[in-house]
């Protein structure tokens, strides 16, 4: 019998909502291999944790794009226009409201010349009120910062760009 | 309402926007990564990537909908078809949140989304059903409903449809061998194994009520549809109207959609179906779509209304005042699905790169696409890519059209049932209207192998 498409998505989905990190099938032709693990090969690609017990007192309703109407239809700052530098891309693991520090007014996780490592919080994203933590999966400095606080920003939108150590 | 988020894709979001736009309302629509680069991200204000390709991560997960409609300023929800549209769960967290959400009251959904209970307000308002049951239980409840009934029953489960639970008896024998199959298949299926039975009509037709309400006790109907044209219990073909009925039948049939949905003071579009009995002219409540449905363009088109519009004005909260005497059907307007399947290869779907797309165009011809020459078609998805909907002065009239539409439609770098609806239009009891909701089944591999490439 071989899977389709409903198939796989019913595990994906199933995978989502267990507490397993790993998920390897191998059905002759078929294979499908699911991790959360942040060593895995999404990890150059912005692992996350969830971290609740550090969730900041900010509670962001709409921000950024509070003024309907006034040509505010394109309040995901930072976006496609920016080129890339070189480096890795930290890209946003889920859709969410990005936020550069633990809580307003306090000091961003990262600038510009921060020097972060593989575990190293870059900044917040938040989903009706639920804080994911995105790390850097990488060692090395922050080249760019490619989002602006409180944007809204969309699932695998990149974020930062992290020149490793020893490039 | 300035701002609308829609909660879909393909051709009911291009379709949303259409309306949206037209009203002067913006749109953000909140796309899968397989939809980022779709036709119905062109047709909106701000395409916004919330989740992977697959849906439970995207299209059906509640959180990232409530927040995008909310980061990007919009009032109002629309959910399309299918997903979470008839989610009474959606409905609340929508609100919830303070959002419009363009449909029924979340209690609604929940009320008449379970199959059973639906059959309690349908039974209040003096709707018929077929005979049947409530709930039933065991194998011995359901041999003493049964014989009460009379033979041919069929069973099906309350909590969901496409087939899974439903097992045809024509004996107690047979009946006796088949329900606990049933109810496992229920619960497999739903997670819920109730069934209930009812008598099995051999020549069904599926008839269904378009009806509109203001969620304030006014409820009007826009004429009723026939779509018993289904492959496993999927349409394929629908039309407007269902021309076998006599006169006095359909205002029958309008009068009891119209009752069911007054009774729950219904908020937004919805549909009543029925099955209907040629042989006995009697018409029996199914369930209730409390959403806005795939075929609601022959609706729109035997009308002159837009029906999505209709949900907006609701939506904003704008009041408005139906005299069901001015609303009129005239014409006859017939749709078919056209999905992305080999009807050659057992219906296998057919994602991929469309490399030509040449579409009918004329007098009476509508489209209503999701996708263009150069769109992928992406795997993860149901297949259904476009809706062909040809309007003409009768039935005749209309399926000579879509002949000619369809012997007009061209489509390369994916298979379709174009080929299919081609004999299909031409087959004698389509033209006779002598069909029935089991007839496509039976018919299909007739049809396809009398495909010319």
């Amino acid at each position: 019998m071989k899977p389709t498409m409903d198939d796989v998505q019913v595990v994906l989905a199933r995978f989502d909502e267990s507490d397993w990190d790993e998920l390897h099938i191998d059905a002759g032709d078929f294979r499908l291999h699911v991790s959360k693990s942040p060593r895995s090969e999404r990890a150059v690609s912005a692992p996350s944790a969830i971290a609740p017990a550090a969730a900041p007192q900010q509670a962001p309703t709409a921000p950024a794009a509070t003024t309907p109407g006034a040509g505010a239809d394109d309040t995901g700052a930072g976006e496609q226009g920016d080129e890339l530098a070189e480096g890795v891309v930290v890209r946003a693991p889920s859709l969410g409201t990005f936020y550069r520090s633990p809580k307003p007014g306090a000091e961003p996780y990262v600038e510009v010349g921060s020097e972060v490592t593989a575990s190293s919080q870059l900044c917040l994203l938040e989903v009706m009120k639920l804080y994911t933590a995105v790390e850097a999966g990488v060692d090395g400095v922050i080249v760019q910062v490619l989002v602006d606080d409180s944007a809204l920003v969309e699932h695998g939108q990149p974020l930062f760009v992290v020149r490793p150590h020893g490039e | 309402m300035e701002r609308l988020l829609i909660a879909n894709r393909g051709e009911i979001a291009v379709r949303v926007a259409r309306s949206a736009r037209e009203r002067g309302v913006h749109t953000v629509l909140a796309a899968s990564e397989a939809d980022r680069d779709s036709l119905a991200a062109r047709h909106v204000d701000r395409t916004v990537v919330i989740g992977p390709p697959a849906s439970a991560a995207s299209y059906l997960n509640i959180p990232l909908l409530i927040h995008t409609a909310i980061a990007t300023g919009c009032q109002a929800v629309h959910p399309g078809f299918g997903f979470l549209s008839e989610r009474a769960d959606f409905a609340d967290a929508v609100e919830e949140a303070g959002l419009v959400f363009v449909g029924p009251r979340g209690e609604t959904i929940r009320r008449i989304g379970d199959k059973l209970g639906a059959r309690e307000v349908a039974r209040k308002a003096g709707v018929p059903m077929a005979a049947g049951s409530l709930e039933v239980k065991t194998v011995e409840d359901a041999l003493e409903i049964a014989a009460g009934i009379g033979y041919p029953v069929i069973t099906k489960a309350s909590a969901g449809g496409g087939g899974r639970g439903m097992k045809i008896a024509r004996d107690a024998e047979e009946l006796a061998a088949t329900f606990d199959t049933a109810a496992r298949e229920a619960e497999q299926a739903f997670g819920d194994g109730r069934l209930y039975l009812e008598r099995f009509v051999e020549r069904a037709r599926h008839l269904e009520v378009q009806v509109f309400g203001d969620g304030t006790g006014q409820v009007v109907h826009f004429g009723e549809r026939d779509c018993s044209i289904q492959r496993r219990h999927q349409k394929m073909v629908e039309e407007a109207p269902a021309q076998l009925l006599t006169a006095e039948t359909r205002a029958r049939l309008h009068e009891a959609a119209v009752a069911l949905l007054r009774a729950i003071d219904y908020r937004g579009a919805g549909t009543v179906e029925f099955l209907y009995d040629p042989d006995t002219d009697d018409f029996f409540f199914m369930e209730v779509n409390a959403r806005l449905q795939v075929e609601h363009p022959v609706s729109e088109e035997v009308n002159g209304i837009d029906l999505v519009d209709l949900q907006l004005i609701i939506a904003s909260g704008d009041e408005f005042h139906w005299d069901q005497e001015r609303i009129r059907q005239s014409g006859h307007s017939i749709e078919v699905r056209i999905l992305a399947e080999d009807p050659a290869d057992g219906f296998r779907p057919s994602p991929g790169r469309i490399t030509h797309w040449k579409t009918p165009e004329g007098d009476g011809i509508r489209l209503d696409a999701a996708v263009e020459a150069g769109s992928f078609v992406p795997p993860y998805y149901d297949s259904m890519i476009a809706k062909l909907i040809v309007t003409a002065e009768d039935r005749p009239a209309a399926i000579a059209r879509l002949a000619e539409a369809l012997d007009d439609f061209h489509v390369e770098g994916i298979h379709t049932n174009i080929p299919l609806l081609r004999q299909l239009v031409r087959a004698r009891d389509f033209i006779d209207n002598t069909t029935s909701t089991r007839w496509l089944d039976a018919a299909a591999t007739t049809l396809i192998g009398r495909n010319t490439p």
